[in-house]
C-alpha cells in the first residue's frame, strides 16, 4: 500500500508544500504578535515563555536531532548567551540589540573550540560531556565577580514583556524558517546524512567534522540568543538559572513531544508543552516535575517520533524533498562520468604495495600488493575472512595500514581522510549495505552528487541521471528501506557512482541481486570502466563479477595467493582448497 | 608523615565509598550497555528510605541496608520490566531513547522523593567515631563503606563466574542474541540485572547517608560521580572502577589538603571530560570486563 | 534564613514554565483600603519557609486593623506567588506597582528574589522594607530598599562575643565559596580582630563539597581554639563528621546555618550535642511584643512562628508605623521616617544607617543540649547556660 501510495506523482508540488508551511509559520508568529501586543500582563509573559521555549527547542533540534548528538548540555550556550549579554550591557555600557548580538556572536565562536572537543564523544559520552560542560561552567560564573557570583546580579532590563515577547516571537519564527531553509541545503542533507550514519557520509564525501561542527555552532547561536533575550526580559541573571538543568530538560522534551530532528517537532513541541507545564503548574505546583518526567519516560518508550510521527509522512506538514523531485530524464544534461586529469594518467591509477593490517596479533592483511588500471575491472575474490573487508578500508582511507602503503593517482593516501579521498575519486560501497534510513531515494543519491558538484543544477542533473540508469526514478522518493534488498544495493551503487569516481570499490555489491538486477548493475558498470573508471570488485563468489573482470585475485588469510584471468584462476588448486577444502574441488565454481 | 599517612588512608577509604556507589550502575553498564540516570536517585531513595527506618522504627541501616536493597530491587526490576524492555536496544535510537526514559525516571524518583520529604538534607548518626591506629585515625563509617564495597565487588564478580545465573548474565553481555539462541531467558536476565544494580544502589544509599547528607535533589550530582568513576575505569570492568575509584578518592583528599578545597571541586568534571576525550576506553582499556 | 541558595544550585528553579498566579486578599475592613503588595513563594520547591513570611504579614495586617487600620484605613495585603522564581517576581512586582497600582511594598524572600526587584521597585520611587540579608543593595544602589532582617555580616557577631568572653584566642574559619558565607566570614574576621582574637586559618572550599577530612585535618594543624563554619546545613553536618571521623578537637565549633535547623540535630545524633548555631529570631525571645505575637501565631495557624514569620511581621509593623508618622503615603517622606526609625521589635532593635542597611538585627546563638536547641547567648536571652569548652568527641 505504502509503496503505491510513494510512487504516486505528489499532490503538492514541493513549492507548495514550502508556501504553505511558511504560511502556518507566520500564522502562528502573527497571533504571537498579537497576544502579546496586548500589554505587559501575563498573557506578554507567556507568549515570551513559549517564544522562548520554541526558539530553545529549534536551536537543541539542530545538533541533537538533525546531527544526532543529544546533548544533555544544550544550556550551557543559553547561560553563556546569557552571561555575555549581560556583561556587555553592564560592563561595557552597550545597548541591548547591540549585546546581544555580540552575545550571540561569542557564544556561537566559542562553540567552535568547545565543539572541536565535545564532538570527539559519540551518543552517551557527548550526552554526559556536554553536562559535565554546563556544570564547569555554572562553577566558573560562580567565580566571576562582575557578575554577582554566585547571587547573581541585575541588569538593566525591558520595561515589561510586550516588547521582548514580540521580539521573541519574531526571533524564533525566524529560527525555525532557517532551520527549515537549513533542511534544503548541502549542509542541512549532510547533517541529516550523519545522523543516519557518520561513516557511510564520510564514505559520501561529507566532512563529518566540519558539518557537525556548524551545527553544533548553529544550535549554540539559537540558545545564546534566547539567553540574552531571557535576561534582557527579566533583567537578573544568575547561575543557577542560567545553567539549569530544568531548561534542559524541557528543551528536550518538547523537541521529543512534538519530534526529534523535524522542522515542526520543536515548534508544536515547544508550544504545546510550555502550555502544558503552565497549567500543570497552576494545577500541581509540586507535581509538575513528576508529571513531566513520567511524560519524558512515556514519549521515549511509546512515541519515539513524536506527534510529528503521527502525521503522513508525506503530508504538507513534512520536511519537503531537498532539491527534489527529479526532472524527467531527457530535461538533464550529462556530465563527464570520470575525471580528465585522472583518466589521462598513464599506468594504473590504484597501486597498493606489501601492505598490511593487524588487529592486535592477527594479520587481516599481510603484505598484499594491487594495482588496477583506469578502464579495469578487476575482482577480489577469497573466502570468508579473508581480509577483503579490511583492504578495503585501507583503500578507502577508512583504516591506516600496519605496513606498506597506498598510492592513488600518484599520490600517497596515508593521512588523507576518507572524504578527501572520496571527492577527489575513490567511491566505495559497503558489505552490508549503509544507506541512509531517513533520507529518501533521491536525497541518498543527491548526496553524493553533491560531494563531486559545486553547482546545485548540475548535482541535480548527475543525480536524476543516475537514478534513471538504475531503474530507480519511480522510487526517487521512497526511504531505502522500501526497496527490496537487492534494489538497495542497486541505490549503493548509485550513490557511489554520483562521485564520479576514478577508482570504484564495490564490496560484494551484487549479493542479493536478482538475476535482471545483477544485468543492469553490469550495464552501468560497463558504461563506467568505458569511461576510464576503475572498478575493484570484491565477491565472495566469482559468477556476480567474472563476466566484467578482466583480472581475478584472490586473498586468503589477508594473502593474496593466486592472480590472473578469470578462467585460469578458477582452475587453481590453491584456490579450490582455500574455498571448498580438496575434496569437493570445483563444484561452487562449475557454472562459472 | 603521619599527616600524610592519614591523608592516604582517607582518600583510599572514600574512594571505597564512591566504588559503593558506583558498583550498581556499573553492573548494569557493563551487562546491558545502558547508563541508568536515574542511578543517583535511586542512592538517595535508599538513603532516605533508611532515614525513616531510622527516624521512625530506630532501626540502624545495618537493617535498612537489605531492606532499601530490597524495595530498589523490586523498583529496578518494575521499571526494566515495564519501561526499558519496551524500548529496542538494537534500533539505532535505542540508546537514545533508553537515556531519555531514565532521565525521565530520575526526575519522577528525585520529586516523588521531594514529596515524601521535603527538600532538606538529611543524614543518620551512625558509626560516626574512629578507631586509632597508631597517629591514624581510621573512621568508622568510611572503613564499614570500603569494606561493603570490596565485598559487593567480590560477591558479583563470584555470582557472574560462579553460578548459572551470573554466568548466563555474562553471557547476556556477550552477545543477548546469542544468548537468547541458546535458550536464555535474556529478558528475565536483563530484568535480575537491573534490577540488582538498582538494590546495590539502594543499599549504598542506605549507608552512605551517615557519612554525607543527602537531600532529595542530590541524585544528578551522585550520577555524574558515579558515572565519571566508571568511564575513568573503563565502563563495565570492576576492577578499572575500583582503580579509578581509589585513584578519585586519593585526587580529591590530597587535592584539598594541597590544592585548597575551591580546587578539588572543578577537578572531578575536568577529569570526566579529559577521560571521556582522550581515553574512552578507560584505565585499563578493555581488559577485564563483566 | 533558609538555604534556598543551597537549593538552587543543585536542584533546578522553575524557569520558563510560568504560571498565571491567583491573587490572595486578605480581610478587609471598612473605608477604602491602604493596600499593600508583594509576592510570596506559596508553591514550588522554596514555598515550605514562604508560607511562613505571608503568615507574618497576615498577622500584622490582622493586628493593624484590629487597632484602627493605618491612617484610619484598613490594610490589604495583595500577594501573588513568584514560585521562588526570580523572573516571575519581577513580572509580578510589575504588575503590583503598574496595573494594581498597590499603595505600599513589602518583601519576598529572599536575597536573590529582592536583588531581582529591586531596580524596578527603585524606579517606581516605592519604598520596600526587604528581607535580602546581603549589604549591597543597602549601600546606594537602591535607595528605596530598606533592610529589615539582619545584615550579613553581622550574622556571627554574638558568636565571636561568646568566645571573647570564654577567653578564646584563635579561630579557623571554613567558608563555603558563595557570596553569603563569604559576606559572613568577613563579618567574623573583622568582629573577631576587634575582640583581640587572631584569624589562624580560613579557606573556601567549593559549594559542591562532600568529604571534608582534608579540610578539617588541615585547620587543626593550626591548633584553634574555635572552629567556625560559615556554611549550610549540608557541610556543617559534613564538617562536624569528618572533624568527629578525624578526632580533631577545638574548644568550640559554631556554624552560621545548619544547627539551627532541626535536620541537623537529628543526622548528628550524639555528634550534634555541644555544637554552636545563630538563628534570627527564637520563640522564647523576650522581646518587645513577642509573647503576644507568639500566642496570636499559634492560635491563628496552629504553629508556632519561626524567622520567616518574625521578620515578615515586624517588617510590615515598622512600615506601617512610618505611614502613621508620616500621615500620608508619600514615599518619600515614609523613607526618610523609615531611615529615621529606631524601635523594638520581635526580632529585636530595629535601626538603620542612613542608606537604609539594617544596623540594629542581630542575631542569637543557640547550642545543642541533649538534643535540643538551647538559647545560650546573649545572657539575658538564655533558655539555658552555655556549656563550655566542646568536650572531647
Amino acid at each position: 500500500m505504502s509503496a503505491a501510495r510513494a510512487a504516486r506523482p505528489r499532490f503538492l508540488s514541493d513549492r507548495a508544500q514550502f508556501a504553505l508551511q511558511a504560511a502556518l509559520l507566520g500564522v502562528l508568529a502573527a497571533s504571537g504578535l498579537l497576544i502579546a501586543g496586548q500589554g505587559n500582563g501575563y498573557a506578554a509573559q507567556l507568549v515570551f515563555n513559549v517564544a522562548l521555549s520554541v526558539l530553545l527547542a529549534t536551536g537543541w533540534n539542530v545538533i541533537g536531532g538533525m546531527t544526532g548528538y543529544v546533548s544533555f548540555g544544550q544550556v550551557s550556550f543559553f547561560g553563556l548567551g546569557a552571561y555575555a549579554a549581560a556583561i556587555g550591557v553592564l560592563h561595557l555600557a552597550l545597548p541591548w540589540p547591540i549585546a546581544a548580538l555580540l552575545a550571540t556572536a561569542a557564544a556561537t565562536s566559542l562553540a567552535v573550540p568547545l565543539g572541536l572537543i565535545m564532538l570527539r564523544l559519540n551518543g552517551i559520552f557527548f550526552a554526559l560531556g556536554m553536562f559535565g560542560l554546563a556544570r564547569i561552567l555554572q562553577i566558573a560564573a560562580n567565580g566571576l565577580n562582575i557578575t554577582g557570583g554566585p547571587m547573581g546580579t541585575t541588569v538593566p532590563a525591558a520595561e515589561g514583556p510586550a516588547f521582548p515577547a514580540a521580539v521573541t516571537v519574531v526571533i524564533a519564527a525566524a529560527a525555525a524558517g532557517v532551520v527549515a531553509a537549513l533542511m534544503r541545503t548541502r549542509l542541512g542533507l549532510r547533517l541529516m546524512a550523519i545522523r543516519d550514519d557518520p561513516v557511510a557520509a564520510e564514505a559520501a564525501g561529507v566532512n563529518v567534522w566540519l558539518a557537525k561542527v556548524a551545527a553544533f555552532c548553529i544550535g549554540a547561536g539559537f540558545a545564546a540568543i534566547g539567553g540574552a533575550l531571557y535576561v534582557w526580559n527579566i533583567g537578573y541573571l544568575d547561575p543557577s538559572s542560567a545553567f539549569a538543568g530544568t531548561i534542559e530538560l524541557q528543551t528536550v522534551l518538547m523537541v521529543l513531544a512534538g519530534g526529534i530532528g523535524t522542522v515542526w517537532g520543536p515548534v508544536g513541541g515547544g508550544i504545546l508543552m510550555s502550555l502544558l507545564g503552565t497549567v500543570l503548574w497552576a494545577r500541581f505546583p509540586m507535581e509538575q516535575q513528576i508529571v513531566l518526567g513520567a511524560l519524558t519516560m512515556l514519549i521515549a518508550v511509546a512515541l519515539p517520533g513524536g506527534l510529528m510521527s503521527l502525521l503522513p509522512r508525506r503530508g504538507w506538514m513534512a520536511r519537503p524533498p531537498i532539491w527534489g523531485p527529479p526532472r524527467e530524464a531527457s530535461e538533464g544534461t550529462l556530465l563527464p562520468a570520470v575525471r580528465v586529469a585522472v583518466a589521462d594518467t598513464p599506468g594504473p591509477v590504484l597501486v597498493c604495495r606489501n601492505l598490511g593490517k593487524r588487529f592486535g596479533g592477527v594479520a587481516a592483511v599481510d603484505g598484499v600488493d594491487l594495482e588496477v588500471a583506469p578502464g579495469e575491472v578487476l575482482a577480489v575474490i577469497g573466502p570468508n575472512g579473508a581480509g577483503k573487508s579490511t583492504l578495503f578500508n585501507l583503500l578507502s582511507g577508512f583504516a591506516v595500514p600496519s605496513t606498506g602503503e597506498v598510492e592513488f593517482a600518484g599520490c600517497k593516501i596515508a593521512n588523507i581522510r576518507p572524504y578527501v579521498l572520496a571527492r577527489r575519486g575513490v567511491a566505495r560501497t559497503f558489505q552490508t549495505s549503509r544507506l541512509f534510513p531517513t533520507l529518501s531515494v533521491w536525497e541518498n543519491v543527491l548526496l553524493a552528487a553533491i560531494s563531486r558538484h559545486r553547482r546545485k543544477a548540475h548535482a541535480v542533473a548527475a543525480a536524476t541521471e543516475l537514478l534513471e540508469r538504475m531503474g530507480l526514478r519511480e522510487d526517487w522518493a521512497r526511504l531505502p528501506q522500501g526497496l527490496p534488498p537487492g534494489r538497495r544495493r542497486l541505490l549503493e551503487i548509485a550513490r557511489a557512482l554520483a562521485l564520479e569516481p576514478s577508482v570504484l570499490l564495490l564490496d560484494e555489491a551484487m549479493a542479493g541481486m536478482t538475476g535482471p538486477e545483477i544485468a543492469q548493475v553490469h550495464q552501468v558498470l560497463r558504461a563506467a570502466a568505458a569511461r576510464g573508471c576503475a572498478i575493484v570488485a570484491i565477491e565472495h563468489v566469482l559468477p556476480a563479477i567474472a563476466p566484467l573482470a578482466a583480472r581475478v585475485q584472490v586473498l586468503d588469510f589477508g594473502r593474496t595467493i593466486a592472480e590472473g584471468a578469470p578462467a585460469e584462476v578458477l582452475h587453481d588448486p590453491t584456490v579450490i582448497a582455500a574455498y571448498l577444502g580438496t575434496d569437493m574441488a570445483g563444484t561452487e565454481f562449475a557454472h562459472a | 608523615m603521619a599527616t600524610f599517612a592519614t591523608l592516604v588512608v582517607l582518600g583510599l577509604l572514600w574512594g571505597g565509598v564512591y566504588l559503593l556507589m558506583a558498583e550498581g550502575l556499573n553492573l548494569i553498564y557493563g551487562v546491558m550497555k545502558v547508563v541508568n540516570l536515574a542511578h543517583g536517585d535511586f542512592i538517595v531513595l535508599g538513603g532516605l528510605l533508611a532515614l525513616t527506618l531510622f527516624g521512625r522504627y530506630g532501626l540502624s541501616p545495618v537493617v535498612a541496608f537489605p531492606l532499601a536493597a530490597a524495595l530498589l530491587f523490586v523498583i529496578g526490576a518494575a521499571v526494566q520490566g515495564g519501561v526499558l524492555e519496551r524500548i529496542l536496544l538494537a534500533k539505532p535510537e535505542g540508546e537514545l531513547r533508553t537515556l531519555l526514559a531514565t532521565f525521565g525516571l530520575s526526575y519522577v524518583v528525585a520529586n516523588t522523593s521531594f514529596l515524601i520529604w521535603g527538600s532538606q538534607f538529611q543524614s543518620i548518626p551512625f558509626l560516626q567515631s574512629a578507631f586509632a591506629v597508631g597517629p591514624i585515625a581510621v573512621p568508622q563509617g568510611l572503613l564499614a563503606c570500603s569494606l561493603l564495597a570490596a565485598a559487593l565487588a567480590v560477591a558479583v564478580h563470584a555470582w557472574l563466574r560462579h553460578t548459572a545465573v551470573g554466568r548466563a548474565v555474562r553471557a547476556t553481555a556477550q552477545s543477548a542474541l546469542g544468548a537468547a539462541a541458546c535458550g536464555l531467558n535474556v529478558r528475565r536476565l536483563r530484568i535480575v540485572t537491573f534490577a540488582l544494580g538498582a538494590a546495590m544502589a539502594g543499599g549504598a544509599g542506605a549507608l552512605v547517608i551517615a557519612l554525607v547528607p543527602f537531600q532529595t535533589s542530590s541524585g544528578g550530582d551522585l550520577t555524574v560521580q558515579a558515572f565519571t568513576l566508571i568511564a575513568l575505569g573503563g565502563l563495565g570492568s570492576y576492577l578499572g572502577a575500583w582503580l579509578a575509584a581509589e585513584l578519585l578518592g586519593i585526587t580529591e583528599v590530597m587535592a584539598q589538603y594541597y590544592l585548597g578545597s575551591d580546587a578539588a571541586a572543578a577537578v572531578i568534571y575536568l577529569v570526566f571530560i579529559a577521560v571521556l576525550v582522550f581515553r574512552p576506553q578507560g584505565l585499563l582499556g578493555r581488559t577485564m570486563r563483566i | 534564613m533558609t538555604t534556598r541558595r543551597e537549593l538552587l544550585q543543585t536542584s533546578a528553579a522553575i524557569t520558563l514554565l510560568g504560571a498565571m498566579a491567583q491573587p490572595r486578599r486578605g480581610a478587609a475592613a471598612a473605608g477604602p483600603p491602604i493596600r499593600v503588595g508583594c509576592s510570596i513563594t506559596q508553591t514550588g520547591p522554596y514555598s515550605a519557609p514562604a508560607v511562613f513570611e505571608l503568615q507574618g504579614y497576615q498577622l500584622a495586617a490582622a493586628e493593624l486593623n484590629k487597632a484602627g487600620g493605618v491612617l484610619g484605613r484598613p490594610i490589604e495585603i495583595v500577594a501573588y506567588d513568584d514560585q521562588g522564581n526570580p523572573s516571575t517576581a519581577v513580572q509580578l512586582y510589575q504588575k503590583l506597582i503598574h496595573s494594581d497600582r498597590v499603595d505600599l511594598l513589602v518583601s519576598p524572600y529572599e536575597a536573590d528574589l529582592v536583588l531581582a526587584v529591586a531596580p524596578l521597585v527603585t524606579r517606581a520611587r516605592m519604598v520596600m522594607p526587604s528581607l535580602g540579608a546581603n549589604i549591597e543593595p543597602y549601600q546606594g544602589k537602591y535607595p528605596y530598599l530598606i533592610q529589615a532582617i539582619t545584615q550579613t555580616p553581622r550574622y556571627m557577631v554574638p558568636v565571636i562575643d561568646l568566645a571573647a568572653s570564654r577567653g578564646y584566642k584563635t579561630v579557623a574559619l571554613l567558608v563555603q565559596n558563595t557570596q553569603f558565607p563569604q559576606e559572613l566570614a568577613k563579618g567574623i574576621a573583622d568582629e573577631a580582630t576587634a575582640k583581640g582574637m587572631s584569624v589562624v586559618f580560613r579557606e573556601a572550599y567549593a559549594p559542591t563539597t562532600t568529604d571534608f577530612s582534608a579540610l578539617v585535618l588541615k585547620a587543626a594543624e593550626r591548633k584553634p581554639d574555635v572552629i567556625i563554619g560559615a556554611t549550610y546545613l549540608a557541610d556543617a553536618m559534613g564538617i562536624v563528621h569528618a572533624a568527629k571521623a578525624e578526632n580533631v578537637q577545638a574548644k568550640m565549633f559554631a556554624f552560621s546555618i545548619g544547627p539551627v535547623e532541626p535536620e541537623f540535630g537529628k543526622g548528628l545524633g550524639p555528634a550534634a550535642e555541644g555544637i554552636f548555631g545563630t538563628t534570627l529570631y527564637f520563640p522564647s525571645l523576650k522581646t518587645a511584643g513577642n509573647e503576644a505575637f507568639v500566642a496570636d501565631f499559634t492560635a491563628k495557624f496552629g504553629r508556632a512562628p519561626d524567622y520567616h514569620a518574625a521578620v515578615a511581621y515586624a517588617s510590615l509593623k515598622v512600615l506601617a508605623g512610618a505611614v502613621q508618622r508620616v500621615g500620608s503615603l508619600d514615599q518619600d517622606k515614609i523613607l526618610r521616617a523609615l531611615l529615621q526609625t529606631q524601635t523594638d521589635t520581635v526580632v529585636g532593635r530595629f535601626a538603620l544607617s542612613p542608606t537604609g542597611m539594617q544596623t540594629g538585627y542581630t542575631s542569637y546563638v543557640l547550642q545543642w543540649q541533649k538534643g535540643k536547641q538551647e538559647l545560650v547567648w546573649p545572657r539575658e536571652q538564655a533558655t539555658a547556660p552555655v556549656e563550655l569548652p566542646h568536650p572531647a568527641w
